[in-house]
């Protein structure tokens, strides 16, 4: 029995790798298999990055030819370029983020895959691979814009790195969000209809709501609210005049109706969080969705 | 038998799963044992796969227990231990859906890696099992565009691609062509002659029957018969004994009853008519009888005697596990007989 016993260890020994090393090979080789799996989606979420550039180029373009006058300075410029940002990101994270549990029930893919490998290892190693994918497509849309400003402009301020940031940390953010619907939602399709519907309907929902309810507190709940920091860390307006940097005045108070300062109801809007409210919102916001996705994952069982 | 003898590597106990108030498979016992090829048998809905997916985890058991042999003893499978106990075991499940747009060769790898194959010697033995199952110039195709069959093949392949010592396939012939078949039961009976174990599922009874050592039958999620081939044959005391005549004679109701009559005393059945029937389809004679090999040989020479021109006699194996089978799940389906139980050995036996 002992020598059975002691013949079987060591034929493992060199066959398997063990402990960490077989965990941080088996992770590797998740993200190495999920960037080839998604080099289509890569491509084409490449191509949406250059649609939705050329879209806001075309725009600046036909304004311009309007004779209305260029902004002045790059960063107003850039800011042209960021109104979509939010949208863009939320295409993206559906993209990568989408199927990444709900496809391997729905297709019963996971029949295959999950006796191989924990689920654990396999959510870390899509996680890295899919997020690093979105991310490349943002960076691609700020290249892009980047490039477009210094062109036109011969300089870019430095204030384009902190949008660049802050939109890397949204992306996480919302990809988590998509992530969370996929642990436990059917299909794919399902997934990415209940992501599009959280994010372009209720969030907004929520905060006509509050503006029209009229509380003070900041909406550090609302998702959609921490994509203005993308735009607002680049610089903003006042009266005509821009201003580069975070704006320290966050709450506008304003009126509905015709005309400037119209006799409608009166409106409170938070415009863009601060640094440390951006940074701690998204980051909980990330944890406690790729947690709570993980955990389902983790508990659901094939059908 | 020989095989009693060897080290029990997988053993189910009372294994039960439900699903709402439906329960799919119900105190389900089966050990497996090291080298053997066990074929389980049940018709659609019987719970097979149910049950081979509480062996993978891709469902938890309500009930009951799975053992599997990891370094010498047998361990208690948890969630816990999951990875390391299913290891060497290599699955198939259900029929296989791959990600489409992949390639077996990265499909194969990834899971070669993940299984902790050796890197290096990843892509000569994916060339090495496609070739097995003839996919060889599909390596770099993508799945999305493969047949059925050939997505099928390639379940089977990825299940072996790491050297598993243990096989768990789910119906691996499911929409293969008669060729293929035949070369995967091969492929099997080669797996087996290197020391694997292999358990496998099907509803068809030919698929298992000819490469297993012993036959499990699954029917509404309870086991009602677990043995050799051989012994469940016998078990089954009704096999049907093929005879053929030169010429199909003008008035067959005569001839039937002449047959019967020399054949009713060495039947060793208590049946005393309706030994001897007529398949208009086969165009032959049937006469049940024991199975014994004694009684095959007497009924042969007392028809050799009575100089019935027999062109074909003969006992097709396959024909007679076949009625068993129908009349073991039929039984289960109308009485709920505990009765079949009879024929489930267990290693105790003889
Ligand atoms: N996820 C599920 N939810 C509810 N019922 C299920 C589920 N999976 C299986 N069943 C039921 O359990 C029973 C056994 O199913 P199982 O798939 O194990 O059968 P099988 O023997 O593999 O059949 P087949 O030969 O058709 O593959 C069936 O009646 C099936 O309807
Ligand atoms: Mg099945």
């Amino acid at each position: 029995m002992n020598i059975v016993k002691e013949e079987t260890i060591e034929s493992r020994m060199d066959k398997v790798p063990v402990g960490l090393k077989k965990s941080l090979t088996q992770v590797g080789a998740t993200v190495t298999f999920e960037f080839k799996r998604n080099l289509k989606n890569m491509f084409i979420s490449f191509g949406i990055a250059v649609g939705i550039y050329i879209l806001s180029l075309v725009i600046n373009l036909i304004q311009e030819g309007r004779g209305a006058e260029s902004p002045a300075s790059a960063g107003e410029y850039l800011t042209s370029y960021l109104g979509m940002i939010g949208f863009f990101i939320l295409i993206i994270a559906v993209m990568f983020a989408g199927n990444i549990i709900a496809l391997d029930y729905d297709k019963h893919t996971g029949n295959l895959i999950f006796p191989k490998i924990t689920k654990g290892r396999l959510f870390l190693g899509r996680v890295i691979a899919r997020y690093l994918l979105s991310a490349l497509a943002v960076l691609v849309y700020y290249v892009l814009i980047g490039a477009t400003a210094l062109i036109k402009y011969g300089d870019l301020p430095i204030e384009i790195l902190a949008s660049l940031g802050w939109a890397m940390l949204y992306t996480f953010a919302v990809f988590a969000l998509v992530a969370f619907f996929s642990s436990f939602l059917k299909k794919t399709s399902t997934t990415i209809v209940v992501s599009l519907v959280m994010m372009l309907m209720v969030f907004n929902l929520g905060t006509t709501i509050l503006m029209m309810t009229g509380v003070t507190w900041e909406p550090l709940f609302i998702l959609t609210y921490y994509a203005n920091i993308i735009t607002y860390s680049v610089g903003y307006s006042v009266a005509g005049v821009f201003v580069i940097g975070l704006p320290t005045e966050r709450f506008l108070e304003g009126s509905i109706g015709p005309g400037v300062g119209g006799d409608g109801p009166t409106f409170m809007r938070w415009i863009t969080p601060d640094v440390t409210g951006a940074i701690i919102g998204m980051i909980i916001y990330s944890v406690i969705l790729i947690g709570a996705a993980y955990l389902f994952f983790r508990r659901r069982q094939q059908k | 038998m020989p095989q009693n003898n060897k080290e029990i590597i997988i053993n189910l106990k009372n294994l039960t799963k439900r699903f709402g108030s439906f329960t799919a498979v119900s105190n389900f016992n089966l050990e497996i044992r090291k080298g053997e090829i066990i074929g389980l048998l049940g018709p659609n809905g019987a719970g097979k796969t149910t049950t081979m997916k509480m062996i993978a985890r891709l469902l938890n058991p309500d009930e009951g227990e799975i053992w599997i042999k990891d370094n010498g003893n047998l361990e208690l499978l948890t969630g816990k231990n999951m990875v390391t106990l299913l290891d060497h075991i290599g699955f198939l499940i259900e029929n296989p859906t791959f990600y489409e747009h992949m390639t077996p060769r990265k499909i194969l790898s990834y899971f070669a890696i993940l299984k902790g194959y050796p890197k290096k010697k990843i892509p000569k033995r994916i060339e090495e099992v496609l070739a097995l199952v003839g996919l060889t110039d599909w390596i770099d195709k993508k799945v999305g565009t493969f047949s059925k069959g050939m997505k099928q093949k390639l379940g089977v392949v990825s299940a072996l691609i790491h050297d598993p010592d243990i096989l768990i396939l789910d119906e691996p012939q499911t929409g293969l062509d008669p060729k293929a078949r035949r070369e995967t039961r091969e492929m099997f009976l080669k797996l087996k002659n290197q020391g694997k174990t292999i358990f496998l599922s099907s509803h068809l009874l030919y698929e298992v029957s000819e490469i297993s050592d012993r036959i499990a039958i699954i029917n509404q999620g309870k086991l009602i018969a677990f043995d050799t081939m051989k012994n469940l044959e016998m078990a089954s005391k009704d096999i049907k004994l093929q005879i053929q005549l030169m010429e199909l004679p003008v008035d067959i109701e005569k001839k039937r009853v002449e047959l019967e009559e020399i054949i009713l005393p060495y039947t060793g059945l208590k049946l005393k008519s309706k030994i001897v029937s007529f398949n208009p389809e086969l165009k032959i004679f049937e006469a049940r009888f024991n199975g014994e090999l004694t009684n095959q040989r007497k009924i042969l020479e007392e028809l050799t005697k009575k100089e019935i021109d027999i062109v074909n006699f003969s006992v097709p194996r396959a024909n007679a596990l076949e009625d068993l089978y129908i009349q073991l799940i039929a039984g289960v389906a109308t009485e709920e007989v505990a009765e079949p139980q009879a024929i489930i050995k267990g290693d105790r036996g003889d």
